[in-house]
């Protein structure tokens, strides 16, 4: 078993995805079942959690490959010239 | 042990540097590693309390200060030493154990200072140890970082001195214990423990100089320097508003040069500030809960950051390299050390059972009790941020992603036992929260692990690490290749330069010109007018004669006869008399009026 997976990674990549997908399933899930106890407001919506990392997480990556890099790269030996 | 002297542990560490250098090879490295060892004991055994006061020039100097504040920073300074040391025992030169023992009695000595003059002292010392830390690793660029590390350090050292003399002016005092804004040099001590703090504007030394310095220096440097700032400015300034706002900037701007970076050394530097930055909320808000969540976090972040830092110096140790563009897939040699690097991953992400979740959720919540909604927000994303850069790319990138075809060995002995004992604290600090609550520095009670509090953080950082997935899936993610991504040190490396470009043209063009006039241009002219000083003038006079017409034809002939004369030195005795008569003239003009 370990061999064939080893040998197709496609088949392990699948079985990882799947793992991840109930995973994440299974958070969203549990919010359900679990009281939040809030500070703010915001927190009592549904999702708001993973909301905040999928979207952070976007924005933060985004922001830095599309407006940070264009203005701040430079090669490499940039100060050695 | 009560006692009203204590060998104050910074000397044990000094005292330790000065063994070392006497000694060689496996006597050296037994004697470096039993100097924390020798300093943890005699802090365990000593009461909180202040010891050895020193009168000196009528100041009252405190070289032992000992109360719950420093004694957790005191501690993990101690153990950070002993790992660090530990790590680095492939090293033979005796400077290395010297410095960083020197290193860290400096760390020590600036955490029990109970005045300003010696906390002064060995902020210099800081400062001098970490440069030649950093120039250990003799590249060109190492050199060029660690002088840069020393000028802005320098710079920073004086601002702090200023401040303290101010203070000391002002209030007569030196005692260092929460400083008043009053005061007029405030501001100047604020800026200096901030420039060590590594604020926004100030940081780019750590960024410069950190991912160059020898792989084991750099567990050093990352716990001393910054952390014995922010144990300054927990003492000195809790509750400085200011300080929520520049921990809100430390803690978001780095992610983006983490994210971008290419040197996993230098994208550790960057999380390095950003972790910070969440220390920092904590000391600005400046509540007994804040203030035990800024230490404790800094208490984790010692333990997680080396860690990290230390599988990175170890897949550079053993491949050369620590960029993610030519690394990936070494999790197939080195799985010892792709472990460790997962354990810190997870405990600077703050998962549930390891070290950061504990402390980042004590600021999170001296955040949330204070309403300060925007501040929560921001760290909240910080938070996701994190995961993304630190959770995920560097043991992603390294140990695992694209087949590198690299194929190193396992890290060596010495190493894996200090990446054990790193990962081991991570774990047990998330596993048993207790042990850091007997640590803090006021008790109060630590419920980390609520239901909704683990889930949350899990929905929170899985759904980041979605988001990753999608991004990578997508190509949105960075290319990694080599690249300089420029920060404010371009200011001093670049701005500077053309400053120094232009001074030059301008200076040496003066130099240039005035060599030019002076030394090619006038100075043969002068040699040949001094050949015959009276006959030149004689010529001249005659040719201005001539000009006005008073003399015509015998001009040529006149001018032969001044030569000739002017040569051969035979003036008519006339003009010698002349010349005297206008001569004692002179005299007796000046002489008489």
């Amino acid at each position: 078993m370990s061999q064939s997976l080893k040998n197709s990674p496609s088949l392990l990549g699948k079985i990882l995805g799947g793992g991840f997908a109930l995973l994440l399933l299974a958070l969203l899930g549990l919010e359900l079942l679990v009281h939040k106890h809030v500070t703010f407001s915001m927190e009592e919506w549904f999702g708001f959690y993973p909301t905040c990392g999928l979207l952070a997480a976007l924005l933060l990556v985004l922001v830095a490959n599309y407006l940070l890099r264009p203005l701040v790269m430079r090669d490499e030996d940039y100060y050695d010239r | 042990m009560i006692a009203s002297v204590v060998f104050p542990p910074a000397l044990i560490f000094v005292f330790g540097a000065l063994l070392t250098v006497l000694l060689r090879g496996r006597a050296m490295k037994t004697a470096a590693l039993l100097v924390p060892v020798v300093g943890f004991a005699l802090l365990w055994t000593t009461a909180d309390g202040s010891y050895g006061h020193i009168p000196f020039m009528g100041l009252d100097l405190v070289l032992t200060r000992i109360d719950p504040l420093a004694r957790i920073f005191g501690y993990i300074f101690q153990l950070i030493t002993l790992l660090g040391l530990v790590f680095s025992l492939h090293h033979n030169q005796r400077s290395h154990y010297g410095v960083a023992l020197l290193y860290a009695a400096a760390a020590q000595g600036v955490t029990f200072a109970g005045d300003l003059f010696s906390l002064f002292l060995f902020w210099e010392v800081l400062t001098v140890a970490a440069t030649f830390l950093i120039a250990a690793a003799a590249t060109e660029r190492a050199r060029g970082a660690a002088l840069r590390y020393l000028l802005v350090h320098i710079a920073g050292g004086l601002c702090l001195l200023t401040g303290i003399l101010l203070h000391y002016a002002a209030s007569g005092s030196i005692a260092f214990n929460a400083i008043d804004w009053a005061t007029p040099g405030t501001i100047f001590i604020f800026l200096g423990f901030g420039l060590n703090c590594a604020w926004p504007l100030l940081h780019t030394w750590l960024v410069d100089a950190y991912p160059e310095a020898p792989i084991a220096g750099t567990i050093f440097l990352s716990a001393f320097t910054t952390k014995s700032a922010v144990y300054v400015l927990a003492r000195g300034f809790a509750g400085t508003e200011a300080l929520i706002w520049v921990g809100v900037a430390m803690a978001t701007f780095p992610i983006f040069y983490a994210l971008l970076e290419d040197n996993l050394r230098r994208v550790l530097s960057y999380s390095l500030i950003s972790q910070v930055g969440y220390m920092v909320v904590g000391i600005g808000i400046g509540t007994q809960m804040a203030i035990n969540g800024a230490v404790c976090h800094a208490y984790a972040h010692i333990l997680y950051k080396s860690l990290l830092f230390m599988a990175m110096g170890a897949v550079m140790y053993r491949t050369g390299s620590c960029k993610a563009s030519e690394l990936g897939g070494l999790r197939r040699t080195m799985p010892l050390t792709a472990c460790f690097c997962l354990v810190g991953s997870a405990a600077i992400s703050a998962v549930p059972l390891f070290s950061g979740f504990v402390t980042k959720s004590m600021i999170m919540d001296a955040v949330a009790h204070e309403h300060l909604q925007i501040v929560w927000l921001v760290l909240l994303a910080a938070s996701a941020g994190t995961f993304l850069y630190a959770g995920i790319k560097i043991p992603y990138f390294a140990f695992f992603g694209r087949d590198s075809g690299l194929r190193p060995a396992e890290a060596p002995r010495h190493m894996l036992l200090a990446m054990a004992g790193a990962a081991f604290m991570c774990v047990l600090l998330g596993v048993y929260p207790d042990f850091l609550a007997g640590l803090m520095p006021y008790s109060l009670p630590l419920h980390p692990y609520t239901a909704a509090h683990v889930l949350t953080k899990s929905q929170l950082l899985c759904f980041a690490g979605l988001a990753f997935v999608l991004l990578r899936w997508l190509r949105l993610w960075p290319a990694v290749g080599a690249a300089v991504y420029l920060d404010v040190d371009w200011f001093y490396r670049r701005v500077a330069r053309l400053f120094y470009g232009l001074a030059d043209r301008l200076l040496n063009g003066i130099n240039a010109g005035a060599e030019e006039l002076l030394l090619h241009r006038a100075l043969p002219r002068l040699v040949r007018f001094f050949e015959a000083p009276g006959g030149y003038l004689q010529i001249a006079g005659l040719r201005l004669l001539a000009r006005f017409g008073l003399i015509g034809r015998e001009l040529p002939r006149t001018e032969g006869m001044v030569e000739c004369r002017s040569r051969s030195g035979t003036y008519p005795v006339g003009i010698g008399v002349l010349l005297a008569v206008l001569y004692l003239a002179v005299i007796s003009l000046l002489f008489f009026t």
